[in-house]
């Protein structure tokens, strides 16, 4: 479903719920608006009505007061007036006095200058009659006996009137007002009435027009119509038009009741009359009022939907300018380039709202994707070359590396030759130092053996000296060609069982001499495991005869301790064999330089300690070619201990 | 009868060395300056025991071995290498020569004529 018809299926669903409710709101509203409306109006149209019948009986009352005053009118003698206590319409002949013409005078007088006034008479006790105008058809009348008379009568301080009843010549209802004549005594001696037409007040009462149009009723108090808008129910009992009314109409006249009349529902209104209790009565139908809500209600209605129609194309049109349409570009432009896969083209939307930037961000990341795209084309492009001339390529680096090859071959060929040389000088030294050696160290031997004949004490103890620098010497040399074949990386290390315990008794025989002569206690403490092993002997005794020269070299006085034992090390076992003496020792700072070569640490007694200072770094490197290592603690002035760790093979038994 | 020992040592002095020592613990000392001399006395003269110097110029130690060891009727003469031991494998590659013992220069003149006859005994 598209936006548009989604947004106006909006709006039309919420204008309808809108209109709904507020139509029903204001249909209650103006319902009740405008009964109290037409309750209102009929109120100031009955009171005016009732003011002006007020105002008109007033008049009439003063009328009749006056005649009643009349010194003529009042007249005692009433003898001669007209009688028709034995009239009847074939006989009677008018037969007037002076005095009752005089008094005719009088009240014709007042009936013509008053149009609403029907007739003016008088009825005397004598029983004798006198009116404005004869009777068409005089017949026997005895005033006494009329109601008129008797009401008159009973109320003789003021003026009375009649019910009304309807005139017995013409339609009209008509009304009487009654004043008694009072002698001196205050004794009653004849009536004074005015009959009056209430034709022109029931003609206003009847065409008076009530909005909505409605029907009106003037009822007396015993509930008879005296004048109604529908015809042929003057007279009538109120209660044979609609049976419920009588009872409605006595209730108050403020409450607008529903009633229900011949299938149609009305709305009663009614008003009393102050003093005759008449009551008119409006009855409008329901339906004219629905009629005329209705109207009000559907002008409102319609300005209600006319407005929120005006509100929808309104936000519609906005919605197509600023949503729609814009969408509709991004749509395409996308569209486009999914098409096309035409990262040029560019939606340009300008508007600076959201639309507007998505817009913008959109064409952003299409440059941005243009950009990279155009960077991987390059790249592309670069690629292809590459792959074109790859063969090119590898056959140039095939030759590059045939060449490299070549060059490495020529080298590794001068570095073997380089390395023979090596060799071959060593095993050159070697050989060459120890030949003059083998001479100055055998005859040294030989002559002090005596082998060529006797020596004397000064003779022997020179050649002694001799023999024991030439071993010196040897020492030396075997020093430098050991840490130059471990640097070239000759030196043999061989891998045979041997007796370690030999080793150290051997090494220990080889050292005492030296520690019995400077009187330094060596002992030895090797543990009962310590047996055969498989290592190189010679480089072992190597290490340990190292050790334990150094350690007597350095001490002067007190003990050397050699103790050899298993121990645990790392993931296996060791044979740890630790040399500690009460010696000179070292200081901490000179710990490190120990094992480096030519280094002999200052100790200021340098010279009375000779040696080429390769002993310990040779050691190290020895025990690092067996698979151990050599540790070091030491106390400046206290001794040192130095621990020589050689691995045992694991499946290796002592 | 004395036992006989041939000495092949190309340095003057140190046969002269060996042979004192040696003829002095009451040996005979044979003595070739060569590999090839030393070879044509050991087939002539039959010692007891040869003395072998590795390094020999010409014909070195191991080639005379060798030598010696092709001769069927030298085979069972004991041949002990005298050498400053050097470089790696100087002792494999003379037993390999077929060596049967490794004496190291210098020498020491208190022990040597021991360790010879070490060798001699263990016929």
């Amino acid at each position: 479903m598209k936006l548009k018809t989604k947004l106006f299926l909006i709006f039309t669903s919420t204008s309808i719920l809108i209109i709904f409710t507020f139509g029903t709101i204001i249909y209650k509203r103006l319902w009740n608006e405008q009964l109290a409306l037409i309750q209102a109006n009929l109120s100031q149209q009955l009171q005016n009505f009732d003011f002006s019948l007020k105002n008109f009986f007033a008049e009439v009352e003063g009328d009749v007061n006056a005649l009643a005053q009349n010194e003529v009118v009042r007249s005692r003698d009433d003898s001669q007036f007209t009688s028709f206590l034995q009239a009847n319409e074939k006989n009677f002949r008018y037969n007037y006095s002076e005095l009752e013409k005089k008094i005719i005078r009088i009240f014709n007088a007042y009936r013509l200058t008053h149009p609403y006034v029907n007739s003016v008479y008088m009825g005397r006790e004598n029983g004798s009659m006198v009116r404005s105008h004869p009777w068409n058809r005089p017949i026997r009348y005895d005033p006494r006996q009329r109601p008129w008379y008797i009401l008159g009568k009973k109320n003789p301080a003021r003026v009375v009137t009649t019910e009304a009843y309807p005139s017995l010549t013409t339609s009209d209802i008509n009304l009487g007002f009654e004043k008694a004549l009072l002698d001196e005594k205050g004794r009653v001696y004849g009536v004074v009435g005015i009959d009056v037409t209430l034709v022109n007040l029931t003609d206003y009462m009847v065409n008076f027009q009530v909005r909505p149009a409605g029907t009106i009723f003037l009822v007396d108090r015993n509930g008879v119509i005296m004048a109604s808008q529908a015809a042929g129910l003057q007279g009538r009992k109120i209660g044979e038009y609609a049976p419920a009314l009588p009872s409605l109409l006595a209730r108050d006249e403020r409450e607008i009741a529903p009633i229900e009349i011949r299938g149609r529902r009305h709305f009663l209104f009614h008003r009393k009359f102050a003093e005759q209790d008449w009551r008119i009565v409006v009855l409008i139908p329901a339906a004219n009022i629905e009629k005329m809500i209705g109207d009000h209600v559907l002008w409102m209605v319609l300005s209600l939907c006319l407005g929120l129609a005006l509100l929808s194309l309104l936000t519609l049109s906005g919605l197509h300018l600023f949503v729609i349409h814009p969408l509709k570009k991004l749509t395409e432009g996308v569209d486009f380039i999914t098409r096309t896969g035409d990262l040029g083209r560019r939606i340009g939307i300008a508007s600076r709202d959201e639309l507007g930037t998505l817009a913008s961000s959109f064409d952003q990341m299409v440059a941005t994707l243009e950009e990279s795209q155009r960077s991987l084309q390059v790249k592309e492009k670069v690629l292809t070359e590459y792959r074109d001339h790859l063969e090119e390529l590898v056959r140039q680096r095939t030759r590059e590396l045939e060449a490299t090859l070549g060059e490495l071959a020529v080298a590794k060929e001068k570095a073997e030759a380089a390395d023979r040389l090596k060799s071959a000088f060593l095993a050159t030294m070697s050989h060459e130092l120890r030949t003059p050696l083998n001479s100055i160290i055998g005859f040294t031997g030989i002559i002090l053996q005596e082998l060529a004949g006797p020596l004397n004490e000064e003779q022997r103890k020179q050649l002694g000296m001799v023999r024991d620098s030439s071993r010196h010497l040897l020492a030396l040399i075997n020093d430098v060609l050991d840490i130059s074949k471990i640097e070239a990386e000759q030196l043999e290390i061989r891998n045979e069982p041997f007796d370690l315990r030999a080793s150290i008794l051997k090494v220990a025989g080889i050292v005492r001499p030296l520690a019995e002569k400077k009187q330094v206690d060596l002992r030895l403490e090797i543990a009962a495991e310590i047996g055969r092993f498989s290592s190189d002997s010679r480089r072992v005794e190597q290490v340990l005869l190292n050790l334990l020269n150094n350690a007597i070299k350095f001490t002067e006085r007190g003990w050397v301790q050699l103790t050899a034992a298993l121990a645990a090390e790392g993931n296996g076992t060791a044979v740890r064999i630790s040399v500690a003496d009460t010696g000179i020792g070292i200081k901490a700072e000179d710990l490190g330089k120990l094992f480096q070569p030519f280094r002999q640490i200052d100790s200021g007694l340098a010279r009375q300690h000779e040696g080429t200072g390769l002993g310990l770094v040779i050691c190290r490197r020895l025990a690092g070619l067996l698979g151990g290592e050599i540790r070091v603690t030491s106390e400046l002035g206290k001794g040192s201990v130095f621990t020589f760790i050689l691995p045992v093979p694991s499946a290796e038994t002592p | 009868m004395k036992k006989r020992i041939l000495l092949i040592e190309d340095n003057e002095q140190n046969r002269y060395l060996a042979a004192f020592l040696l003829e002095a613990r009451g040996y005979e000392v044979l003595q070739a300056a060569d590999g090839i001399r030393g070879i044509e006395m050991a087939g002539s003269l039959r010692p007891e025991l040869i003395l072998l110097d590795i390094q020999l110029p010409g014909m070195d130690g191991y080639a005379v071995a060798r030598e010696l060891r092709a001769n069927p009727a030298l085979k069972t003469i004991p041949i002990v290498a005298v050498t400053s031991y050097a470089m790696a494998g100087d002792r494999e590659k003379s037993l390999a020569a077929g060596c049967n013992g490794y004496i190291e220069k210098p020498i020491n003149p208190e022990t040597f004529a021991a360790e010879v006859a070490s060798y001699l005994e263990k016929d």
